[in-house]
């Protein structure tokens, strides 16, 4: 009987017709609209007999003697029994389900329906993807799924962003998720060499991928589904499936967005000219000089040539997208396709990204037995990128801090000033203005993953399907640096190529088995067996000496300057399985296991086995509660089981002897790593508890979840002493605990009786994540810059000096010492932990309004009670120990003047007030925020109009990102990298967009 | 059920894949320790890999050179700078400072690299002479390393208590542990053990790598810092007399390496562009240009003296130096001479005088050096040591000696050009017993190495 809702919707399809029939039912199947329904499954209760309705929801259906019930099924829709008893012909009409994304919930190496859900994941669905118009998947989940925290800390078109699942749960290992993409583990990250130097913001090969192709987003988050991806899921899993055609008439989709983004400063203001010019004068006369050589050094005539440098770097940026998307198919065959050119022009001077991709599913059923699917995305994507702080270029740490007492244009000229004149008088010798167009970083990268896929049904119900996966990443890079530049001059102009090659070929065979034992039990299994091997391989080459701007290869370089290379290899092998048993689909239980095998490890610690055990019981189904009205759904769902993290260094075992040095052009070696033969993968301990709830027929719904996540064997890099010549060793040492609540709550308070009517749907999350570091090696502290790592303490504590005001009595800078009192020498104020960098709870509030053919959405995001080292100030309110840089405006007030002040800030001095700029709490600030992330307006033409215009659809639509912000960070933006530092950085922008969305 | 059969045969099938080998990967760019070590060719590799060593920028490539220059009152750093060497000139030292830092852990960098020569090279087969020349090389590599880290982090053995004063910790073999400091003595012991056996060692592979003249010409400076002057007079005596002659034009040899008065020279290939980071662009107006001339200097160059041509003024008026300018036609890259023979009369002077303030010999090596300069012949010394170490201003200025040179000798250093507003505000005077004369071990050495024990005032 419910042997049939074990089958996947594709099994179902496989399985259609196979009995010989008794009589004979046709109808039609339409939504509550009256709009035909193409594709819905409508089959006969208790039998194999089934169909798939047409391009006019119309089907006819041989039905088997004694079936006097049929079954009608739609993703997306609930699913209607309807007695055919003594009917010929029938209508049915089908209801949209409330739990619409939840449905079918896609764990990546298999598909279980929602409501057999045990593991805790996060879905993130197409509607709330599509149309934001952002390059990354990272971007968009941010805020709609609990548990996950994900922060922007580039507004470079293209980067990436770092994403933590349920806190921090590694120190020195990778901390980011796993990726999915259709069932196969994909490469993330940056596949730059010259970027990696730290020089410019590397595109993310995330951001390669259309989000408008994305069909959903699961975020896997315990064990009981970690456990299946073993030595790679102790961060989690993003798993995402991408669009596939449908049976029916094609549809085809046109969508055109066109917007600009703002330059965003938040708090963040500098001096004016003028009040640079008078700050710097008062400096002098603190520092004693005389009115001779104040008048010398910062003369009137300084004012009379100026620039707003910040003003110069940041302009309006511009966004602008163009897709169609195709799908359709018939019963043999179906397919959906994209193409886009999506094209991103940053707001600092000369950024930009912009994308081509391409991408065709297709699934084909040869027979009843075999069947096909092969997916192919191709995406090109070209960007300018921004330049660090290391590089005179850089207008991220020049635009904040070159005085604006400086002039762009040179009088003596009328040209721009290249910033290596005699009257140049910035500290840093470049004029970003004049250098950036002439010293372009380019990255191009090509990107390639292609999967074919076949599966063949050995038996009813068993199917065996072997894919094979290609993930190729090409990256080309180009950084040249002008002979009449700063960064070129030493070189008399420079060019370094770099080509990058990384390739992921993954073989997955699979073994699926289900069976039923009489009305209640019903039992599934997998197999898998997968073999993935990476290699990674770049070369680059650099010139110096270019007789002419204009010269731009390396042909033209009068000399060599290097050339290096660099090739990598790693290798996965693993078995799994898993196992689910359910009984009268109340009573849910699975348990998996995997063997891991990877290259990374030592040969003393090659294998590891994974586990995980998981049930849940729906309450709700209960007897007892059956007449309880109002409960539509109560569940109540646990998990345990273990998870690794491999994501360390190819070759961290090996005590290794480089060849990087050189002398007298001769090549030198030097030893470049203590080897550990026993190092093996982190491992981690994932408790889950879950309550999911559902009330008054859904109109609230939602879910708690309890985790408790033990990391252990953390790999650390233990630093040593120096005196070894080795500044760390990677040891499996050291424990960690994240520990969490997350609430999600979905509310209807206003539910459209007609499908115009209005309608308010309110979907809110919140976690609560806890990390605690529980063990060390030897007990001992380990510092992180300007964090600690200590037992009983967050990994992201902030331990620095602590800031005890200014003395009045002569204007200079206090600290505290270890035992609280009061020291005016810096190296004798002790440091604390006064901090943890990562927020206390995150929250997502989305909020819907839907009325006629308007949708009004407003999506609020938060992070609450953490703290960040504001690293930008000490350069901007040094008190004068950057002289002759630009100064924040905020330097003007409370500085101390005369003795008995209680000033905010020290006298300011030329080389600065004693050390009053150095590391202390005076730089750290909260970092809470609320920001209106996304607001959207959006209109549908009416069915009846758009149908005389010979279209399916018709949405126009305006939109805004980030254009609302609490908080009393001074800083650019509170979101920050998650070190819990801020450093000049590229902010991310206030964004506005329109677009139209066609369907015909 | 004959489903259930297939089951455990697939599983069976999948097995026999066994991809165990397909887990054996080996880097492709870097060699296990063995491997590295194998014969005398790399042992060669590895020797060279520790000169390279001390060639970064954290040592020899600027900042070793640098420092001690700035603490001192040769050089100013000018208010419009990049941020670079403030700690040193303003003497507002922190333990957590990344210079000190990064020399630290390059200095003992290089004594890994020459200890798993020193410690492996003995059991290899090979030429002894090749095997010796190796072994040379290494020892005196370790030797300087100390050295030069016990002179920058511990009190000077002739200003105070060599016997009891912290030094920095022996390392002579590869270890990853928590070492206490040795005594300033004990280091010192060390080092000329070192460079005592190198030189037996050594043969003459050119200036570019230690010789058993380079290694006495180190020994010399040694026993100078120590005190010991006969040793000192005697050893800098042997490299005078071995050959190196006093270069007639002071501004052609400072256009590039190889003239006739190095000693030892660490050579910067091109290849070793570091642009704006090249030593000699902190000193240049083309490159940051932070670091410029005091009038202190100026002022001890008498007319004629050929080298005050190694200075220059600007068009913003002030004094920049231009002896790292250039070198291959790359603007600010220098190869540093750690050693010339001019040093060596200089040493030999001091000693001289140290033992006999009348010795007339005294006189001719300072003149030795000052007839070749163009300045006038010195008749006396009417303000004793004080008139070596202005002599030494006048000729190694810039090259890393100047700071030492006030401490080791007990000389108070005072900045005449102090404050005038084109400074960075600064220490205008400091004695050299000051607890700021000594550097603080890095923080980040003191939070690991349970053993280590700061310097006093941090």
């Amino acid at each position: 009987m419910k042997k049939i809702y074990l089958l996947l919707p594709l099994l179902m399809l496989l399985g259609i017709g196979s009995l010989s029939a008794q009589r004979t039912i046709s109808g039609t199947v339409t939504d509550d609209a009256g709009q035909a329904m193409i594709g819905a499954t409508v089959l006969a209760k208790g039998t194999t007999a089934g169909k798939v309705t047409d391009v006019n929801g119309r089907f006819t259906l041989d039905v088997p003697a004694g079936a006097d019930v049929l079954v009608v099924s739609y993703t997306g829709y609930l699913t209607q029994e309807v007695s055919i008893a003594g009917l010929q012909s029938i209508s049915i009409v089908l209801q949209e389900s409330p739990e619409v994304l939840t449905e079918i919930v896609v764990t990546g190496y298999s598909e279980i329906e929602a409501k057999k859900l045990i593991s805790s994941v996060a879905v993130v669905g197409a509607k709330q993807l599509e149309n934001i118009p952002m390059t990354d998947v990272n971007q968009l989940i941010q805020g709609r799924a609990a548990g996950v925290y994900t922060t922007a800390n580039s507004g470079q078109p293209g980067a990436g962003q770092p994403v933590r699942i349920r806190g921090t749960g590694s120190i020195n290992a990778g901390r980011g998720p796993l990726y999915v993409v259709d069932g196969i583990i994909v490469e993330q990250g940056d596949f730059t060499t010259l970027a990696s130097g730290g020089t410019y913001n590397a595109p993310d090969v995330l951001a390669q991928m259309n989000p408008n192709d994305i069909e959903t987003v699961t975020v896997l988050k315990d064990a009981s589904a970690t456990a299946l991806y073993g030595s790679r899921g102790s961060n989690g899993v993003i798993v995402i499936t991408t669009k596939r055609g449908k049976i029916g008439k094609t549809d085809i989709n046109v969508k055109a967005q066109k917007g600009v983004t703002l330059p965003n400063f938040g708090n963040f203001e500098l001096m004016t000219p003028e009040e640079t010019w008078n700050y710097e004068r008062q400096i002098l006369a603190n520092s004693g000089r005389t009115p001779d050589q104040i008048e010398a050094s910062r003369p009137a005539s300084m004012l009379d040539n100026t620039t707003d440098w910040v003003d110069e770097a940041f302009n309006k940026g511009h966004t602008s997208n163009l897709e169609l998307q195709a799908r359709g198919g018939n019963e043999k065959t179906r397919f959906f396709a994209s193409a886009g050119i999506f094209d991103q022009q940053g707001t600092q001077y000369l950024s930009d990204f912009n994308r081509l991709s391409l991408r065709s599913n297709i699934d084909h059923y040869a027979s009843d037995k075999l069947s096909f699917e092969l997916n192919v995305n191709g995406s090109y994507s070209q960007s300018n990128n921004a330049v660090d702080g290391n590089r005179f270029q850089s207008p991220m740490a020049l635009a904040f801090t070159t005085t604006p007492l400086q002039g762009k244009i040179n009088p003596a000229t009328g040209e721009l000033y290249s910033g290596l004149e005699d009257d140049w008088i910035a500290f840093a010798g470049d004029n970003f203005l004049y250098s950036l167009p002439r010293n372009p970083v380019d990255v191009n990268t090509l990107r390639l993953i292609s999967k074919l896929a076949g599966t063949y049904k050995i038996l009813e119900n068993l199917a065996f399907t072997q894919s094979m996966n290609v993930d190729f990443i090409n990256v080309n890079e180009s950084d040249y640096d002008a002979a009449s530049t700063n960064d070129g001059f030493p070189f008399r102009g420079q060019l370094t190529n770099a080509l990058n090659q990384n390739r992921a070929l993954t073989s997955q065979s699979k073994l699926r088995y289900f069976t039923n034992f009489g009305q209640d039990h019903s039992f599934d299994a997998l197999g898998v067996f997968e073999y993935q091997n990476i290699d990674f391989e770049s070369y680059w080459a650099a010139g110096q000496g270019f007789a002419s701007e204009k010269l731009r290869t390396l042909a033209s370089a009068a000399e060599p300057q290097g050339v290096s290379g660099t090739k990598s290899e790693y290798a996965f092998v693993s078995w799994l399985g898993q196992a689910n048993y359910s009984f009268k689909d109340r009573y849910m239980l699975t348990a998996s296991l995997r063997r891991d095998g990877s290259s990374r490890f030592g040969a003393n610690n090659r294998w590891a086995n994974f586990w995980s055990v998981g049930g849940s019981w729906r309450i709700s189904e209960e007897v007892f509660l059956q007449d309880v009205g109002f409960l539509s759904n109560l569940r109540l769902r646990a998990s345990y089981g273990t998870s690794g993290n491999a994501d360390i260094g190819n070759f961290v075992t090996q005590e290794l002897y480089g060849f990087g040095a050189a002398y007298l052009n001769e090549p030198g070696s030097s030893p470049s790593q203590i080897g550990n033969p026993d190092l093996t993968w982190e491992k981690s301990k994932n408790l889950n508890v879950g309550l999911d709830f559902g009330i008054l027929n859904n109109r609230v719904s939602g879910s708690v979840e309890y985790y408790d996540r033990r990391s252990e064997d953390l790999l650390l890099s233990v630093p040593v002493s120096s005196t070894s010549g080795f500044t760390t060793a990677t040891q499996n040492v050291g424990k960690m605990k994240n520990s969490g609540v997350e609430v999600v709550l979905n509310l209807v308070p206003v539910k459209a009786t007609r499908p115009d009517g209005f309608n308010w749907d309110l979907n809110f999350n919140i976690s609560f994540n806890n990390n605690e570091i529980l063990e060390l090696p030897n007990g001992e502290d380990i510092l992180n810059g300007r964090q600690i790592y200590r037992v009983g303490q967050p990994i992201r504590s902030i331990y620095i000096q602590e800031w005890a005001g200014v003395n009045p009595d002569n204007g200079t800078p206090q600290w505290l010492r270890a035992d609280g009192t009061v020291t005016g020498t810096y190296s004798q104020a002790a440091r604390s932990i006064v901090g943890n960098a990562e927020p206390t709870y995150i929250a997502g509030l989305n909020n819907t309004f839907s009325f006629k053919g308007f949708a009004l959405s407003a999506f609020f995001y938060t992070a609450q009670g953490h703290q960040l080292y504001n690293a930008s100030r000490p350069f901007i309110e040094s008190d004068g120990l950057r002289f002759g840089w630009a100064h924040s405006r905020a330097a003007l007030e409370g500085y101390w003047q005369n003795p008995g002040d209680n000033a905010l800030r020290p006298q300011p001095r030329v080389g600065g007030n004693a050390g009053a700029a150095n590391t202390s709490t005076r730089y750290m600030e909260d970092a809470s925020f609320i920001r209106l992330r996304n607001v959207q307006l959006a209109y549908s033409l009416p069915s009846a109009w758009v149908r005389k215009a010979k279209l399916q659809g018709l949405t126009i639509y305006g939109q805004g990102q980030n254009l609302w912000t609490m908080t009393d960070y001074t800083g650019f933006d509170p979101e920050a990298n998650e070190n819990g530092d801020e450093f000049f950085r590229y902010p991310v922008g206030k964004a506005i967009t329109f677009g139209i969305d066609v369907t015909f | 059920m004959k489903n259930t059969r297939i089951i455990p045969l697939l599983c069976f099938i999948l097995f026999m894949f066994s991809c165990s080998k397909e887990l054996e990967l080996n880097p492709f760019q870097s060699l296990s320790t063995g491997e590295a070590l194998a014969d005398l060719p790399s042992m060669k590799t590895a020797v060279f890999g520790a000169y390279d060593a001390i060639q970064s920028l954290g040592y020899y490539g600027r900042e070793y050179l640098v420092m001690p220059e700035t603490e001192a009152n040769l050089v100013y750093l000018s208010i419009a700078n990049s941020n670079r060497f403030i700690p040193s000139y303003t003497y507002l030292w922190i333990p957590a400072d990344g210079d000190i830092t990064d020399f630290w852990n390059l200095a003992y960098a290089a004594i890994l690299r020459a200890n798993n020569v020193i410690n492996n090279i003995d059991a290899l087969e090979g030429d002894a002479a090749e095997k010796n020349q190796i072994k040379g090389e290494a020892l005196a590599i370790r030797a300087l390393a100390h050295f030069d880290l016990v002179r920058f982090f511990a009190k000077q053995y002739t200003n105070g208590n060599p016997s009891t004063d912290l030094g920095v910790p022996i390392v002579l073999e590869a270890s990853i542990s928590e070492p206490p400091r040795n005594t300033v003595e004990q280091v010192y012991t060390q080092v000329i053990a070192d460079l005592t056996t190198a030189k037996g060692l050594l043969r003459d592979e050119g200036i570019y790598r230690f010789s058993p003249n380079a290694v006495e010409a180190l020994l010399a400076r040694v026993y100078l810092y120590k005190g010991d002057w006969a040793n000192a007079e005697t050893a800098a005596g042997n490299v005078i007399g071995a050959g190196y002659e006093l270069a007639d034009d002071v501004v052609a040899m400072f256009a590039g390496p190889g003239s006739s008065e190095e000693i030892f020279t660490l050579r910067n290939e091109m290849s070793e562009n570091r642009g704006s980071d090249n030593l000699g662009n902190i000193y240049i107006p083309a490159g940051y240009g932070d670091i410029r001339v005091t009038t202190d200097l100026m002022d001890l160059y008498e007319p004629g003296d050929s080298r005050a041509n190694l200075i220059f003024q600007h068009t913003n008026g002030e004094f920049y130096q231009s002896k790292f300018i250039e070198q291959d036609g790359v603007v600010g890259l220098h190869s540093p001479k750690l050693l010339r023979v001019a040093e060596m009369y200089l040493i030999r002077a001091e000693a001289r005088f140290r033992q006999n303030a009348a010795d007339p010999d005294v006189l001719s090596d300072l003149n030795a050096i000052r007839l070749k300069r163009g300045a006038t012949q010195m008749m006396s010394l009417p303000n004793g040591i004080n008139d070596i170490l202005a002599e030494r201003h006048r000729e190694l200025a810039f090259e890393g000696h100047t700071a030492f040179d006030y401490w080791r000798t007990g000389t108070k250093m005072v900045r005449q050009q102090c404050n005038t507003g084109l400074e960075v505000s600064g220490v205008c005077e400091i004695e050299a017993n000051d607890f700021r004369t000594v550097h603080p071990i890095p923080q980040r050495e003191m939070d690991v190495n349970q053993s280590m024990i700061q310097n006093d005032g941090y």
